[in-house]
């Protein structure tokens, strides 16, 4: 963000002079000097959100080369190409994550490509009779990345995964996933891409509104079902260290990671504007020191907690649960902060609520 | 005894209403005019009856195959707790979208299926139930009971769990806490009150009363029942019913520090008559310690809820503790002594402060 704080003050500089004047403010937009909101989300859309689906993209694409070449050669080494790669996306995806807003939401993205914890015996069920539906809700836990992360990894031996059965539904859950995010990617380049930078106010249904809702929403997942659950937290301290999200690689230390890089990421924008400079803009403090720079440190914290962990968070929850509970203090302390502290500086509304649907 | 430990809260909350002035006393004074009976707007846990509902008709299934020595089949069991196809695989007579398995507390889910595999396994032997042999028990009256070789009775242990790992669970420990609580209570959906109301409600719900508790005790289920029961001594009835009507008059009226005292009332005067039920069960255990089949049975009660004391976010005694009390109880209901029986229930008493009616309960 340091890098574009000159021509971000240059901007700011002339949309204050052409402000002067202008009498016809939205009342219900936040204080501060007016700022090109259609600007920061044009550049997150460029900077972040297409770039990381294009990173996606192409690692699902290798995958699929790979799935291809082990098909025809069943062996060894191939299978660990597939493998290989399936990591790739999967951790590519993490950064994707958060942007479940427009095409993603229209096509339930999240939902769609990594619902945990996996339902296996619907799988089986499912690989067995040949005969399923991933749309339905009875399958809504039983595909995407956790359901290729089970075929791959749910024992050392490929002969499991060469079975027929096992590779037609691997093959399936793979072209769900692709076409998926083919569909995403089409819609924001067939001009959901003006929308999304002209749809620049900051009320509920707003460009901004939803982002920051949905970083929201994916952070607390993050939070709650990558980490709270697992540890116990929401059991009365009963943990539950198989419910940790790709369970059968035992990369979720990883994944964690990437997603929450991703949506640090998406806070600062990347390289461009992101949410952090318009805070700076609004002069949001907290504190003493900016709140931008207040989240970013607690990020920092976050991912300091995070890189401490052994490879294994499932085996960190086993053996070392101290070390995973200060990672979820410190996520804690970051909640607070992005759900409370920034909306209501943003003069964004936090819409969404967990619901059971009782 | 509640009645007077919430009146202080009652008048605090006027007291800090008059500091500002006549009016705001008296919109005060309206807004905590607490009911008399959860007669309050926008009331549904139409969820929770659905489920009360599935555990009664699953103890039914049951208690009819055992009186009958019939096999108990595990698959029937599943299908009623995770109701499959909205009908428990068409051994319910209704058809609801509810759930058992979904609310149960998570890492219990599996422990509860392994009941139902036992239960099918030992219903299977026509064998008379002795200790170290699992089978049927009949008493001179003609009561019959299904124990495993320890004198465990499994129905007990099926029907205790799924209310402490489901409705106990869910009203204390899940709808009565932070998550469920922090959320909207400006927007009403007709019919079931803002968000937070509408959690309130549900952990109503799980209590298996109805709206008119306490004036009236018809008709009351799972929890209901045992709380009515130890009503004599513990007053269970007036604590449970007004703390869960002090909260939901907290909510309606936004006052957060009251909703929060209620809840602390909620979680301390259930777990009171859980408690009260464990002790009285004990002592029904030691009256009738050379009746094996009147004995097992009521432990196995003792037992499983003891076990379900943990459910309580709030609970008073340690996980320890509730080991120790398990332990002195032991795994083997026929070789149980009186003296280890008492040690148990004394520990409880002490622990909750009910030395003076132990013996009574």
């Amino acid at each position: 963000m340091s890098i574009k704080a000159i021509p971000f003050a240059i901007i700011a500089a002339v949309f204050m002079q052409a402000s002067i004047g202008c009498k016809d403010n939205n009342p219900g937009e936040p204080v501060g000097s007016p700022f090109a909101r259609e600007d920061m989300l044009k550049e997150m859309a460029e900077n972040v959100i297409m770039p990381s689906y294009s990173k996606l993209l192409s690692d699902v694409q290798q995958l699929e080369a790979d799935f291809e070449m082990f098909k025809s050669s069943p062996n060894q080494q191939e299978f660990i190409a597939v493998r290989t790669s399936f990591i790739a996306a999967y951790v590519s995806w993490q950064s994707c994550s958060p942007f479940e807003v427009g095409p993603a939401a229209e096509e339930s993205l999240r939902l769609m490509l990594n619902t945990f914890p996996l339902d296996t015996s619907q799988l089986k069920a499912n690989m067995e009779s040949g005969s399923y539906d991933l749309f339905s809700a009875q399958n809504s836990d039983a595909k995407g990345f956790p359901a290729l992360d089970f075929l791959l990894f749910r024992n050392d031996s490929l002969e499991q995964f060469t079975q027929e059965k096992a590779l037609l539904y691997f093959e399936q859950n793979l072209d769900l996933i692709s076409e998926k995010l083919n569909t995403v990617i089409s819609k924001w380049n067939d001009g959901y891409d003006q929308e999304f930078a002209s749809n620049s106010g900051t009320s509920v249904g707003s460009s901004l509104g939803l982002m920051v809702n949905e970083l929201n929403f994916d952070f607390e997942l993050l939070k709650n079902a990558k980490v709270a659950i697992p540890l116990g937290l929401k059991t009365l301290g009963v943990a539950q260290p198989e419910l940790v999200e790709a369970v059968y690689s035992d990369k979720s230390k990883e994944l964690l990671l990437a997603n929450l890089i991703g949506i640090k990421n998406l806070f600062i924008g990347a390289e461009g504007q992101g949410i952090d400079d318009y805070l700076d803009n609004l002069d949001a403090k907290y504190g003493n020191e900016n709140l931008s720079q207040a989240i970013i440190n607690r990020f920092d914290n976050c991912e300091t907690k995070i890189s401490a962990l052994n490879s294994s968070l499932k085996s960190e929850i086993e053996n070392n649960p101290s070390a995973v509970e200060a990672l979820h203090t410190e996520l804690q302390n970051l909640v607070v902060l992005l759900k409370t502290d920034m909306p209501s500086q943003l003069g964004v509304q936090i819409t969404y609520q967990d619901n059971d649907g009782d | 005894m509640l009645v007077s430990k919430l009146f202080p809260l009652t008048c605090m909350a006027l007291l800090l209403g008059v500091s500002s002035c006549k009016d705001e006393v008296q919109i005060r004074e309206k807004k905590f005019t607490v009911p008399s009976t959860y007669s309050f707007d926008n009331v549904d846990y139409s969820g929770q009856i659905a489920r009360l509902d599935q555990l009664d008709e699953m103890v039914s299934y049951i208690e009819t195959a055992i009186k009958a020595k019939d096999q108990i089949e595990s698959e029937v069991l599943m299908e009623m707790f995770s109701n499959a196809n909205e009908n428990g695989g068409g051994n319910f007579s209704f058809s609801s979208s509810k759930q058992l398995s979904d609310k149960c507390f998570g890492p219990h889910v599996q422990k509860v299926e392994a009941y139902f595999d036992q239960i099918e396994l030992i219903s299977t032997s026509q064998n008379e139930a002795v200790n170290g042999v699992a089978g049927f028990s009949e008493n001179t009256s003609g009561s019959i009971r299904l124990y495993d070789e320890n004198g465990v009775e499994l129905s007990e242990m099926i029907e205790k769990t799924i209310m402490g790992a489901v409705f106990y669970y869910q009203a204390t420990a899940v709808y009565l806490d932070n998550d469920k609580m922090n959320v909207d209570n400006e927007t009403v959906v007709e019919g079931q009150g803002t968000a937070m109301q509408h959690h309130w409600d549900e952990a109503y719900g799980y209590l298996g009363v109805s709206n008119d508790f306490p004036a009236s005790t018809e008709s009351l289920r799972f929890w209901g029942k045992y709380c009515d029961r130890r009503n004599d001594l513990l007053s269970s009835n007036a604590s449970l019913s007004e703390a869960f009507r002090m909260g939901r008059a907290a909510i309606d009226n936004k006052e957060y520090d009251l909703r929060d005292a209620a809840i602390v009332e909620v979680r301390k005067n259930w777990e009171k008559g859980c408690v009260a039920t464990i002790i009285h069960h004990l002592n029904e255990a030691v009256d009738n310690l050379g009746d094996d089949h009147t004995r097992n049975h009521v432990l196995s009660e003792a037992y499983v809820f003891i076990e379900s004391l943990f459910y309580n976010p709030d609970k008073i005694i340690s996980n320890n503790e509730l080991d120790e009390v398990l332990t002195k109880i032991g795994a083997n209901f026929y070789e149980v002594s009186a003296q280890d029986l008492q040690s148990a229930r004394d520990q409880l008493s002490t622990i909750y402060e009910m030395d003076n009616i132990k013996s009574a309960l």
